[in-house]
């Protein structure tokens, strides 16, 4: 009757809105819902119906409704449990389902660019600097396979963007936590009283000489030098005096110091003094010299993994410890390390699986049930690379 | 390769160019190491760094007996 009428009237007939079945309704609800539960002050059972009837009425027609809103609803669903601000836009209704669905994917190219930017420029210093650590011209090997300025800008602008990333952040914090732990928290105490304990020396002698330590900086300002930096990092840190130096800094890191670390020369006098020349394209310069004591902690973060060759990270560890040596009782450096680590999802072959084998393991049932999960692997790493989707993803 | 012992590898390696290890610590999608200087005077420091130098792997395995652990680790001893 309301076609008809419709159709009397001159209107355009509009189908009906397409039905997801109960069960996967109730389920993107529920998922949708989690999601939005950090949004703020939002009616969240009403906003999670709304999120799964925009997705029903958003299928391609070429599409199955039910599995491409299943797809695109879990989707959107983890993303929000990530994204306080997107639960927020939707829950308000001042974003759509399809605008972010559009913002997630324009998001995910972005984040793909920047991967291929970094594995990209990574996998170039190691095809370059293939050569074994030690070897005579392996300076001169390592200076040319870093020389192409364009390159090395292009990645710290993508290493700057990790940079912004909490994950990143986090492990700045870490860092900072710990050398304030270090100076000021007992833990020089404690590595002192250990050691102590290890030679046999007294505790009262132990006490006293931990009581000495103490940072290098004026008015007990820990100094601080973040080999690698991405920026002033550190800046916002309480009684830190952070140095902060690049390969290649960026544009808008106005404080940081080009310098490559392996070739930052180290003076066994304490008492000289850095020396910084004028540097082309960076305002602050690079650092040439630097007396050995120069700074009570060197940080390293996303560092030892930039470096292609074993021996390589070895020798920055070396150059980190000459610049924090002192003969002086009263002066212990700290070296900080924060980098990625590759776990099980990213291996590529069941001998890789170190997890699964463990778990198999467990129960003393690797033969079947390895044989089992092994087939499983390689159905699932087929079926993606049919899919065109990287085993690992 | 038990994660507990590439840690272990690394920590030696780094502890024979002078340091002495603090603590491993598991962050979100990384993880983080610290040391201290081992009190050295300048020749044994330069004796220390003369010797050919280690390999330093970076540390691929499994995270989830340290996060049981509370995310903090030493290696064995």
């Amino acid at each position: 009757m309301l076609v008809l009428l419709r159709q009397t009237l001159g209107l355009a007939v509009q189908p009906p809105p397409p039905q997801l079945a109960a069960g996967l309704s109730a389920h993107l609800h529920a998922r949708l819902a989690v999601g939005l539960a950090g949004a703020s002050a939002a009616d969240v059972e009403t906003a999670a119906d709304s999120l799964v009837q925009q997705l029903a009425a958003l299928a391609p027609p070429s599409e199955n409704v039910n599995e491409w809103a299943r797809r695109e609803g879990l989707r959107v669903a983890r993303v929000l449990e990530q994204r306080p601000d997107m639960a927020d836009s939707l829950a308000q209704g001042s974003a759509t389902v399809e605008q972010a669905l559009r913002q997630i994917d324009e998001e995910r190219e972005a984040a793909s660019e920047l991967f291929e930017t970094i594995a990209g420029h990574h996998a170039r210093l190691r095809d370059e600097v293939s050569v074994d650590w030690g070897a005579d011209d392996v300076s001169a090997v390592w200076r040319a396979a870093t020389a192409e300025q364009a390159a090395l800008r292009t990645y710290a602008e993508a290493a700057a963007e990790i940079g912004t990333r909490e994950w990143a952040k986090a492990g700045i914090a870490w860092c900072a936590e710990q050398a304030t732990h270090f100076y000021r928290g007992g833990g020089a105490r404690r590595l002192a009283l250990r050691e102590a304990a290890a030679s046999g020396a007294d505790d009262a002698a132990a006490a006293a000489a931990a009581a000495e330590i103490r940072p290098g900086g004026e008015g007990g300002a820990i100094r601080l030098l973040d080999v690698g930096a991405c920026g002033s990092l550190f800046a916002p840190c309480e009684g830190i005096e952070a140095t902060a130096l690049d390969l290649c800094p960026q544009a808008g890191a106005a404080g940081t110091l080009q310098c490559d670390f392996l070739q930052l020369e180290v003076d066994a006098d304490p008492t000289s003094r850095r020396v910084v020349a004028p540097h082309p394209d960076v305002r602050a310069g690079a650092l040439v010299r630097v007396p050995a004591g120069d700074a009570d902690v060197v940080v390293m973060s996303l560092v030892l993994s930039y470096l292609p060759q074993p021996r390589q990270r070895a020798a920055m560890v070396a150059q980190a410890r000459r610049v924090l040596q002192s003969a002086s009782p009263a002066r212990r450096g700290l070296l900080l390390l924060v980098d990625t680590m590759a776990i099980d999802r990213k291996a590529r072959k069941w001998s890789e699986q170190a997890n699964l084998h463990r778990w198999v393991d467990q129960d003393g049932q690797s033969g079947r049930l390895g044989e089992a999960v092994a087939g499983l692997h390689e159905l699932i790493s087929s079926h993606l690379k049919a899919s065109g989707c990287p085993p690992h993803s | 390769m038990p994660f507990s012992l590439r840690l272990t590898i690394q920590v030696d390696a780094i502890e024979a160019l002078g340091f002495v290890f603090l603590r491993h610590q598991t962050l979100c999608r990384t993880h983080a190491l610290a040391f201290a200087t081992a009190p050295m005077s300048d020749e044994e420091l330069a004796e220390a760094l003369s010797a050919p130098l280690p390999e330093l792997a970076l540390i691929r395995g499994d995270t989830s007996t340290l996060m049981s652990e509370g995310g903090e680790s030493r290696p064995s001893p």
